[in-house]
């Protein structure tokens, strides 16, 4: 479903990510592991067109996404939870979850969107309390389920998601991944960015580690959490003889 | 009929997508090897090459090859990935004058069984099936692979390995395995155990195979790391009653079932997801496109402890990319009945022996199959005796022989002693060069050659 190639990217002149490739197949949830500064979140902006990739190519479906804008990305299927949420602090919740339609106002007739937002009340059940409440009012976990129920308007095929467990207590991380691992069921494609490693892991297929803006390892949680190396990715840990036990 | 796939995902990838998990683990591959083995470290650093200027497969042709004697010089641990703490097993490629040794992790361990059950898979063994495993240990530490394959498969292991023919027979018929593993060799050996047995003594009181091929419960054979020439194989499938499959393995890399047959015995379908495979030639190093002959260059995508990148083997073969009818999508390789260094020193002068094969077609095409046998003084080529099959109407005329003869001299340069035998009095074992590729129920029209 994406498919990356060779992507090298990076902030004015810095080179963040260099050649990175990586897929997403049909239904797939992948996660993107790796140490603070690693390129995760970059790769995630590349992907959702917010960065300009110096080179490479990134397939989404038939489409080329190197050169769309960031809107017609969102179009297109691909839709990201940003990192720092981003809400509208000063409007309702029902407000904030109408724009996340936005990019659909031209295709969808006002009860679709209608439909789907009452869809997606019933998966998060507390925003349906809080549907005339400010987004600024929520807590930190209801703001970050409000954030995903956002990017789920626009009908994503493929949801991007960077850190939604970031700064978050340890029973509402524990709410927002059965809510991913219920989108996962329901058949959409997720690729999620994620500090809390293990966690993430559980909940995907598959994972990829990045260091230092490069590839080094992929499998299956199961593979890689008896890997050393990605402990070592992982913990920046490192070793100086081969024969060091 | 159904075929069994161990792995659908991984053998049945289409090409597009099977490119693009090898190009994401190439890289990786790549970025591990650039960071912790100095040996290609180094070599990167020499063409000045960094890990992402692979940006495609075909790129990889740029980076030198790994050879035999680099992994001889990097012992013990010059080209491990990772620290010994990471390692599991050790083992020491056992065939080699100059030793090699190979690491492996957890994870390494887990992918070659996995590999071992997609062959077992293929040769349609399954977990009603009872194994036994004929390797010697020692000369093959692969063979373990062969039981922790049978162990996960679910299916009765029975580790043979160093007991004699006699009693590896009695084992057969009383446990009643159905799957024997060994070499081609030693199971030639077993067969003439067998025959031998059957015939009885004076008195009828033989001990094994009482009731001959008959008294065996075996159903499938997988054999390795040498390669099955036709002829064995139709000896072994008559005399033992079973489907002989060929797994293949690189020596160096120890473990068996790189590549490994399937039920239409037509080709040895590589795990593509884990290593990519090249095919060059020779002499020049360049690239072959697929369908032509070559030696065997392997990269490893996969692997943690002791990563390969462009491993010459040393293996002739050819790569097939057209669909198998057992379903799976994975290119299949050639059987490999030769090595570049096929050819033999005779008192100073290469004898090649596809040469003799070229000329013995010219001239004696009827001659259904041919030995060489070389014989040695202190370890070095003396004497070459051409041992040729009797065809169908007979032995040769002589006439054809000093054709033969002459014809030889002129092209090798050497002078050969010639001998006929009916074809089952053949050496079982010995030089015999049959390239071809067996083409059982795939149209000719279908394969890309």
């Amino acid at each position: 479903m994406l498919r990356i190639r060779n992507v090298s990217a990076g902030y004015a002149g810095i080179s963040v990510l260099h050649g990175i490739s990586l897929h997403v197949a049909q239904g797939e949830t992948v996660c993107l592991v790796g140490a603070n500064g690693a390129g995760k979140s970059t790769l995630l902006q590349v992907i959702s067109g917010l960065i300009r990739p110096f080179s490479g190519e990134l397939r989404f479906e038939d489409l080329e996404l190197k050169t769309l804008a960031p809107h017609r990305i969102v179009a297109s299927g691909v839709v990201q939870v940003p990192e720092a949420r981003e809400l509208f602090p000063s409007m309702t919740v029902r407000e904030n979850l109408d724009l996340g339609a936005f990019a659909l106002r031209r295709r969808l007739a006002q009860a679709d969107i209608r439909a789907n937002r009452i869809r997606l009340l019933e998966l998060f059940p507390v925003l349906g309390q809080r549907l005339d409440q400010k987004a600024g009012t929520l807590s930190g976990g209801e703001q970050q389920m409000l954030a995903i129920a956002r990017a789920l308007m626009a009908k994503p095929r493929l949801l991007l998601l960077d850190e939604p467990s970031l700064g978050l207590a340890p029973l509402v991380i524990k709410e927002i991944f059965r809510t991913l691992t219920e989108l996962r069921q329901e058949g959409l494609t997720i690729l999620l960015v994620e500090q809390n490693a293990l966690a993430a892991m559980r909940i995907s297929d598959r994972a990829y580690v990045l260091q230092a803006g490069r590839m080094l390892l992929s499998g299956t949680a199961e593979e890689l959490q008896g890997n050393d190396d990605f402990r070592r990715a992982y913990l920046g840990r490192d070793y100086k003889a081969k024969w060091e036990r | 009929m159904e075929y069994t796939i161990w792995n659908p995902q991984a053998e049945c990838m289409d090409r597009e997508a099977l490119e693009q998990v090898q190009l994401e683990r190439l890289q990786m591959t790549l970025n591990l090897t650039a960071r912790n083995v100095d040996l290609y470290a180094r070599r990167f650093r020499e063409i000045g090459l960094l890990p992402e200027d692979v940006r495609q497969l075909p790129d990889l042709a740029g980076i030198p090859f790994t050879t035999r004697e680099d992994l001889i010089q990097a012992y013990p641990y010059g080209l491990f990935a990772v620290p010994l703490r990471s390692v599991v097993q050790l083992r020491l490629a056992a065939s080699s004058v100059d030793p090699i040794v190979v690491g492996y992790t957890r994870q390494d361990l887990r992918m070659w069984t996995e590999l071992m059950c997609r062959a077992m898979a293929a040769a349609d063994v399954g977990r009603t099936d009872i194994i036994q495993v004929a390797f010697h240990y020692s000369q093959f530490p692969g063979a373990f692979t062969f039981n922790q394959g049978a162990e996960s498969l679910g299916a009765v292991l029975t580790p043979a390995a160093t007991v004699s023919g006699a009693l590896q027979l009695k084992m057969m018929q009383d446990f009643r395995s159905t799957v024997l593993a060994s070499t081609p060799a030693f199971a030639l050996n077993l067969l003439k155990t067998l025959q031998e047995a059957g015939n009885g003594d004076a008195d009828g009181r033989d001990t094994v195979g009482q009731e001959g091929a008959a008294g065996l419960h075996l159903r499938v054979g997988l054999f390795g790391p040498e390669a099955l020439q036709p002829q064995v194989r139709a000896l072994l499938e008559q005399g033992l009653g079973l489907r002989a499959y060929s797994v293949y393995g690189v020596a160096e890399m120890i473990e068996p079932a790189l590549a490994a047959e399937c039920s239409q015995q037509s080709g040895m379908h590589l795990a593509e997801d884990h290593f990519y495979i090249e095919i060059i030639d020779p002499q020049t190093g360049d690239t072959l496109p697929p369908g032509e002959e070559g030696e065997v260059v392997v990269t490893s995508l996969t692997t943690q402890g002791y990563p390969l990148i462009r491993f010459r083997t040393g293996d002739i073969s050819r790569l097939h990319l057209a669909a198998c009818p057992c379903g799976r999508l994975s290119a299949r390789l050639s059987p490999v009945f030769r090595r570049t260094d096929a050819a033999v020193s005779i008192r100073g002068i290469r004898l090649h022996p596809g040469l003799v094969e070229q000329v013995v077609r010219e001239i004696a095409p009827e001659s259904p199959d041919f030995r060489l046998l070389i014989q040695t003084v202190h370890g070095l080529g003396d004497q070459v005796e051409l041992i040729l099959a009797h065809s169908e109407a007979g032995p040769l005329s002589g006439a054809t022989l000093e054709t033969l003869r002459g014809q030889l001299r002129r092209v090798l340069g050497l002078g050969l002693r010639l001998r006929q035998a009916p074809q089952k009095r053949l050496p079982l074992a010995g030089l015999t060069y049959k390239t071809t590729f067996q083409e059982r129920e795939v149209p000719a029209s279908e394969l890309p050659f």
